[in-house]
């Protein structure tokens, strides 16, 4: 029996395949990007966890020191006076390849002797095998992953040129390890007596990783008190992924976008599924159909919809998550520096996600419509009066719905502190304005008509678009979402992009700057700031300081007397934060940091220093879009003091009397630096451009979520305004049989479908504004702990109310042309 | 009636489809195969480089304390100790404490670091709880470099870790502290060695011979008899203890022929207070290779070379690891005519096969016949 | 096979009870009868036939089928009479257009699950159309629908076959044939046969006859002239007379009139001798 009732659902899809197909294409678009973007997360996070483990292994804690690393005899003492046996010292230092663009590439140097308990992929002797001895022995000797070994096409045997600090050095690979999940990704493996002496580190490595319960990780922290700390070996690669949790929530978020607009074209093709089978179902209902069962076959169609358009999605979003996941990472390593490189990795998860998503919304959307199905009294008592009418009912109650959800989210954002509430608050706006979409048509429709007055055309079209509600009330809400979506993120990108390029110009306040892989010392600033058209020099240091809780970003900055540094503050009153900086125990620390650590001025932060922890005042919090992970500023005596460590890892020089772009100084400055390998001079205006090449790739995966959103609302509304059209063949027919023609014809029907997009792209604008503010102010803020300005320009509108109306029109062409050609009898015997 | 709808056919083939791609991506992980065991003897005999490295090729003074340290170009060497010692309450323990140089490479890395060295250190620790009839071993490898393992004089110190021996005094080897401990294992030995006989040289002046090739030779000296006092620890248990321990010092660069598969070897304090040293060098076709040797020390310390015709050794009975499945003779038959010993010496404990990465039994035994004592075997090759 | 019996039916719309489109109207069909109900458009027969075939519910009044009150039904229990007991024809888009002939015929059989033989088969054949169970609806001529629309609502022989204007859209040929065809075969096995018709040539037909004017019953013409019964400006057969004295008008008081007429019997026309049907 389902048997025969389900066949008139199929054939009715079959019988309209081209609404059928766009439905489907709608549920995979929106599956695709929900897989996608999963996906591409869960890679980037496997990838991120791999590279932490890889190098870190099973080390449960790790021994470290300051600046200087930890004195190589600490690890003897351990070995011999304190008997830790499973205690590792590693060396790990920064090289490239020689060559244009260098790639850069970790040296890791470990003792093969005490890997065993620590299982890194490329460490111990089990899989060294034979090439042990030449590790060891040999001059010069690495080891490679295999993987790494064809992405830089080379075997055992070969040589491989690197750059280590500025210096040309030559290495020889003397071993390829099987690394089947390529987990020695980016890591060149030597003897760590190799790595001492290639990164001239002698008398010093960077950490003794230790694998060690509680306790004896307690009292060996006693034990080496005074000359390094016991630190648990997950804090930095923990730290990482946690701040790189945010910029993923973010995608997350966006990718639920495109999840609620392809909701939207499956009630809207099942809405008009009901409406196109009316009548077929007031026979069914007269032959004693019951409610239920055509509710179940709505649901049912639905679900073959939803079924066909997961499939498809899954497939595509496979597909779509190849390109992505290469982004996500390049993200992630520009802005994080993550040594994150990986591939795309399969999870159930992200696939079950989709599932969810397809079949579950499909189900969702198709609800009302199918209850709306089943209350179709028999024999359709009801006119198409009658209809309008509950239509327009229906309006008042989305309206009701809508402000409520307005308010509802309002009161999220307003009420909660986390990212999360944020977004739940954002959804919930999102849906309210769609809510009030259709009433908004109305309301558009209401007051074109007095234009419309004395031209019959322009009063067709306008009651034509408004007078049909029923069905164009949610294409236009569908729409009218996307549309918002897209603007309402080039908003918000535009307003990020501006705030950078003020914060660039307002901190590059250098001339040139002078930058080198390895470390800089007074003794060449000093002679940079005796350079004649040199005014001063600001040294800088930026040193990671291992903590308990993952490393700490500080930056050392040292200025002449009179001057404080080029910064906005944010908090904490200017004159007194700069000269608490100059002279106390004071330190300013960057918005992310401030806000991932809840410090206001005034607060103390507890750093560790030497043998114990230091209280130092926070005096101001400043703007800084450098770093997501924060930065503590402190002057560079105050650093010296507390750390021992005279080294510079930068010096600003600012030129005198503000003359002209001199290239004579350049030459001079780069005279200076030519014993200093790798040493550069860049000026600021490279700076300036590099930083936003930078922003902009960062910001290369939103653009492309943004435009996927669109497409989806594309596809919808020309389904949706397709359908309309198609629906209302008989009414074109008997204008055609008046007399309109068909040039006419097409102007009423690109008319109407015009307005209705030009209605969504309307009431996408301030829905738009809505969300670019709430992205600005809100989420970004609660993510990143970024503040920044407004930007609002014409030109994103613009392109919003443009998308709306171009694919508003796109879905009047075939309809416009069908009804153009098919015999006026035809058309009027449809009904 | 109920004809395929293409429409499920199609859905069919979509699903299908995708399980199958699903299938595909995830392929199955193979585990790694363990490693094996290896035989102590291939790692003895000749290699290719063998001429690079310094080798015992004739007799030679000994220079102490100099020669009680480390000779870095010969490619093995070892402090090798063993002992059987008594508990106040009368239980039996047997010790064995080895530390191994082996260096890599003839000559030392050029490289500009405290870690750089050519000399990798092995160290083996086993204790016997005879009475309880357990043995416990542990091994151990480190690089020779940074002050991890090494071996210096004046006084000498011989080190791994936190396993070490340490003479007393600045020019004498003895009164020498040996300590060793394993915690994973629960193992521990902390002794205070004399020497009551002076050193005696093995082969000829100390150059022993092992095979044809006169190269094929170790420089060779042991202390036959020192007391030991202490305490060890094991398991829970610790305990006073004293009893008497052997060193044996060697070093050389290729020891064994081709053709040698192992040997055993016996260490035995008499209780008569004669020391008993003979080694059997086996072929592999099982004979006896004629450069086996031994050496006879009196009670007074002077000591004669015995020749492999001067004794004989039959296994009376075997014993096979479940670990390995090597048959070692655990219980043997030794008779040195000219000095009239007819010796049966037995493992004090049968499962005394050292579980480490290069395979071999090594374990306390006792001696009866015609004459008695205690002692120390050794078995490689099986 | 049960009455049909109603009692002061009223229907009224939305919130305008005082534009009633049947206005207190009773009656009584007893099981086997053909009933023609007619009037002129809009006078209330369709709403009438709606509330006797459990289409729709009277805002006041009653419809009893074997003594039981409709509107006291659930849903379920209503659609489940009209489903088992009832067989519908409309004037138009009768037939499910995403379904071929075959299936439309076989919907009835499915759904009160009658195991399918040949019945399918076996009433194409009696409404003329055999062989094309595989046509689509969409490629018959509208008489060819009305007949597959007639087998369909026999198909599972319900006690009652309810047909608003069967044949309004039809040509006069077709319509004869559709009406003659609908009588037989309710005769043949009994049916109650409730039509409502503008034409009047089917009166003679009829059982029962009831005519509707402005929601009301009301006497039928005595002399239905053939070619005048298509006219819809009748006069009618009861205007008050004008006087003062109490002469009871009876024209707007609901009455229940119906006028008998025998099978065969009254009226005939020529266009009645048809082929092929039962006596």
């Amino acid at each position: 029996m389902n048997s025969l009732l389900g066949r008139i659902g199929r054939n009715d899809l079959r019988r309209h395949p081209v609404q059928t197909a766009l439905a489907i294409v709608g549920v995979a678009i929106a599956v695709a990007v929900v897989v996608a973007v999963d996906l591409a997360n869960h890679s980037a996070r496997e990838a991120m966890q791999v590279s932490v483990e890889s190098v870190a292994g099973r080390a449960t804690h790790q021994i470290v020191g300051g600046p200087g690393g930890v004195d190589e005899q600490l690890y003897t003492r351990l070995r011999t006076e304190l008997g830790v046996r499973d205690a590792a010292p590693v060396i790990e230092g920064g090289v490239t390849l020689a060559g244009e663009g260098g790639r850069p590439l970790t040296l890791l140097g470990l003792d093969a002797f005490a890997e065993g308990p620590f299982q890194r992929p490329l460490g111990s002797g089990d899989s060294l095998g034979d090439s042990f001895n030449d590790l060891l022995l040999g001059d010069r000797a690495v080891a490679l992953g295999a993987g790494e070994a064809r992405r830089l096409g080379v075997t055992a045997g070969d040589s491989l040129a690197l750059r280590i600090a500025g210096r040309a050095v030559d290495v020889r690979v003397v071993a390829v390890v099987d690394d089947r999940e390529d987990r020695a990704r980016g890591l060149v493996l030597a003897d760590i007596a190799t790595a001492q002496a290639l990164l001239r580190q002698q008398g010093r490595i960077d950490r003794i990783d230790l694998i060690a319960d509680a306790d004896t990780a307690a009292a060996l922290a006693e034990a080496v008190a005074g000359q390094a700390r016991v630190v648990p070996a997950a804090a930095s690669g923990n730290a990482v992924l946690e701040m790189t949790r945010a910029f993923q929530i973010n995608l997350t978020a966006l990718s639920l976008l495109a999840v609620v607009v392809g909701a939207f074209l499956v009630f809207n093709t099942l809405s008009f599924v009901a409406v196109r089978r009316r009548e077929a179902i007031g026979i069914l209902r007269a032959m004693g159909v019951q409610r239920h069962e055509i509710l179940t076959r709505i649901l049912g169609d639905a679900l073959l919809i939803g079924l066909a358009g997961t499939l498809l999605g899954l497939l595509l979003g496979f597909g779509l998550a190849h390109a992505l996941v290469g982004l996500v990472l390049q993200t992630v390593t520009d802005v994080y520096f993550a040594r994150a490189a990986g591939d795309l990795r399969l999870s159930a998860l992200s696939l079950a996600a989709g599932v969810l998503v397809g079949l579950g919304g499909a189900l969702v959307a198709a609800l009302a419509p199918a209850r709306e199905a089943a209350s179709i009294p028999p024999r359709a008592a009801l006119s198409r009066a009658d209809l309008e009418d509950r239509a327009r009912r229906l309006a008042w109650q989305a309206g009701l719905a809508g402000v409520l959800a307005l308010a509802l989210g309002a009161a999220f954002i307003v009420f909660s502190q986390g990212l999360i509430p944020g977004f739940i608050g954002l959804f919930a706006v999102i849906l309210g304005a769609a809510f009030l979409a259709p009433l908004f048509t109305r309301f558009a429709g209401a007051a074109l008509r007095p234009l419309a007055r004395g031209r019959p055309l322009g009063g067709l079209i306008v009651e034509g678009a408004v007078a049909s509600l029923s069905r164009t009330g949610v294409a236009v809400a569908a729409l009218s979402v996307a549309v918002a979506a897209v603007i309402g993120v080039s908003v918000m990108i535009e307003s990020f992009r501006e705030s950078v390029i003020d914060w660039l110009q307002g901190s590059l306040a250098a001339d040139y700057y002078v930058t080198a892989p390895g470390p800089l010392d007074d003794a060449t600033a000093d002679a940079i700031a005796a350079l004649p058209a040199v005014g001063w020099v600001s040294r800088s240091r930026f040193h990671d300081l291992q903590t308990a809780t993952g490393p700490v970003a500080i930056w050392a900055l040292g200025l002449p007397e009179e001057r404080h540094p080029a910064l906005e503050l944010r908090a904490g009153e200017p004159e007194a934060a700069f000269a608490a900086f100059a002279s106390e125990r004071a330190v300013l620390v960057s918005e992310p940091f401030a806000a991932r650590r809840d410090l206001a001025p005034g607060d103390g932060l507890s750093l560790p220093a030497g043998d114990s922890n230091v209280t130092l005042t926070v005096a101001g919090v400043y703007r800084d879009y450098g770093s997501p992970t924060g930065v503590v500023l402190m002057r560079r005596a105050l650093y010296q003091q507390l750390f021992a460590d005279t080294t510079l890892s930068g010096i600003g020089v600012h030129v005198a009397n503000a003359a002209p772009g001199d290239d004579a100084l350049q030459a001079r400055l780069e005279g200076v630096l030519a014993g200093l390998p790798g040493a550069r001079v860049t000026d600021n205006a490279a700076v300036f451009e590099q930083s936003l090449i930078i922003f902009d790739r960062t910001f290369a995966i939103t653009e492309v979520l943004r435009w996927l959103a669109g497409l989806v609302a594309f596809v919808g509304v020309v389904s949706a305004l397709m359908a309309l059209h198609l629906d209302r063949r008989r009414e074109f027919a008997v204008l055609r049989a008046v007399g309109l023609g068909r040039g006419g014809l097409g102007t009423v029907i690109g008319g109407q479908s015009g307005l209705l997009g030009l209605a969504a792209g309307l009431w996408a604008i301030p829905l738009g504004i809505a969300l670019a503010g709430l992205l600005v102010f809100v989420i970004n803020r609660r993510a990143f702990g970024w503040t920044m300005g407004f930007e609002l320009h014409a030109l994103p509108l613009v392109e919003g109310v443009a998308l709306a109306v171009v694919a508003a029109l796109l879905a009047a062409v075939q309809p416009a042309w069908r009804a153009g050609r098919e015999a006026i009898a035809t058309g009027l015997r449809r009904e | 009636m109920r004809r395929m709808d293409p429409t499920v056919l199609a859905l069919a083939a979509l699903v299908g489809l995708a399980a199958g791609i699903g299938w595909w991506r995830f392929g199955g992980l193979a585990d790694d195969a363990p490693a094996d065991s290896q035989n102590l003897a291939e790692l003895m005999g000749p290699s290719a480089d063998a001429d690079a490295f310094a080798r015992v090729t004739g007799p030679r003074p000994l220079d102490f304390p100099a020669d009680h340290g480390a000779h870095p170009d010969h490619r093995t060497e070892w402090w090798y100790f063993t002992g059987n010692l008594t508990s106040e309450e009368g239980r039996a323990y047997g010790f064995q404490l080895t530390l191994f140089r082996s260096a890599l490479a003839p000559t030392p890395p050029d490289k500009d670091s405290d870690w750089a060295t050519r000399q990798a250190w092995m160290g083996h620790f086993a204790l016997t709880d005879i009475s309880a009839g357990e043995h416990r071993a542990s091994e151990r490898y480190q690089r020779g470099a940074l002050g991890l393992a090494g071996a210096t004089v004046q006084p000498v110190r011989v080190w791994l870790d936190d396993w070490e021996i340490r003479s007393e005094g600045p020019d004498t080897l003895f009164p020498l502290r040996v300590q060793a401990r394993e915690s994973e294992a629960g193992i521990a030995i902390d002794l205070r060695l004399e020497a009551t006989k002076g050193h005696v040289l093995q082969g000829d002046r100390g150059y022993s011979r092992k095979g044809r090739d006169p190269a094929n030779a170790s420089r060779y000296y042991s202390y036959t008899r020192l007391q030991a006092a202490g305490s060890v620890e094991f398991a829970d248990q610790s305990a006073q203890v004293s009893g008497s321990a052997w060193l044996d010092r060697e070093w050389s660069t290729s020891a064994l022929d081709e053709g040698q598969q192992g040997w055993d070897w016996f260490a035995l304090q008499l209780t008569d207070g004669r020391d008993l040293m003979v080694y059997r060098l086996r072929r592999e076709d099982g004979r006896t290779d004629p450069n086996s040797a031994g050496i006879l020390v009196d009670a007074a310390g002077a000591a004669t070379p015995l020749a492999a015709g001067d004794f004989t050794l039959t296994p009376t009975r075997y014993w096979r690891s479940p670990r390995t499945g090597s048959r070692y003779p655990v219980a043997w038959e030794l008779s040195v005519p000219s000095a009239g010993l007819r010796l049966a010496v037995t493992a004090r404990v049968d499962a005394q096969e050292m579980p480490t990465t290069v395979r071999y039994w090594e374990g306390a035994v006792s001696v009866s016949g015609s004459a008695s004592g205690v002692g120390y075997l050794e078995m490689t090759g099986y | 096979m049960a009455d049909i019996s109603f009692e002061a039916l009223t229907r009224w719309y939305g919130d305008s009870p005082q534009h009633r489109v049947l206005d207190g109207i009773s009656g009584h069909i007893r099981a086997g009868e053909f009933v023609v109900v007619v009037g002129r458009s809009g006078s209330g027969k369709s709403t009438l036939l709606n509330l006797l075939g459990g289409l729709d519910l009277p805002s006041r009044g009653t419809v009893r089928i074997d003594g039981a009150d409709l509107a006291t039904l659930s849903d379920r229990a209503l659609t489940g009479l009209r489903r088992a007991r009832m067989g519908f024809v409309f004037q138009a888009y009768n037939l499910i257009p995403t379904l071929s002939v075959g299936d439309n015929l076989r919907l009835p059989l499915s759904l009160n699950g009658i195991a399918e033989r040949d019945q399918v088969s076996e009433w194409l054949a009696r409404v003329g159309l055999e062989g094309r169970e595989a046509a689509w609806p969409d490629e018959l001529s509208g008489g060819e629908q009305q007949r597959v629309a007639i087998a369909r609502a026999l198909i599972h022989e319900p006690e009652f076959i309810l047909a608003d204007e069967p044949t309004g859209n039809l040509d006069l040929d077709n319509a004869e044939r559709v009406i003659a065809l609908l009588d037989g075969l309710c005769r043949e096995s009994g049916r109650t046969l409730i039509m409502v018709t503008h034409a009047r040539e089917v009166v003679g037909l009829a059982d029962q006859l009831l005519t509707i004017r402005e929601g009301r019953l009301v006497e039928a013409d005595e002399d239905v002239a053939p070619g005048a019964a298509a006219s819809a400006d009748a006069p009618e057969p009861d205007a008050p007379e004008p006087s003062g004295d109490n002469t009871s008008a009876d024209s707007a008081d609901a009455q229940t009139d119906s006028t008998p007429t025998r099978p065969g019997g009254g009226v005939t026309h020529p266009a009645m001798m048809r082929k092929g049907s039962s006596s």
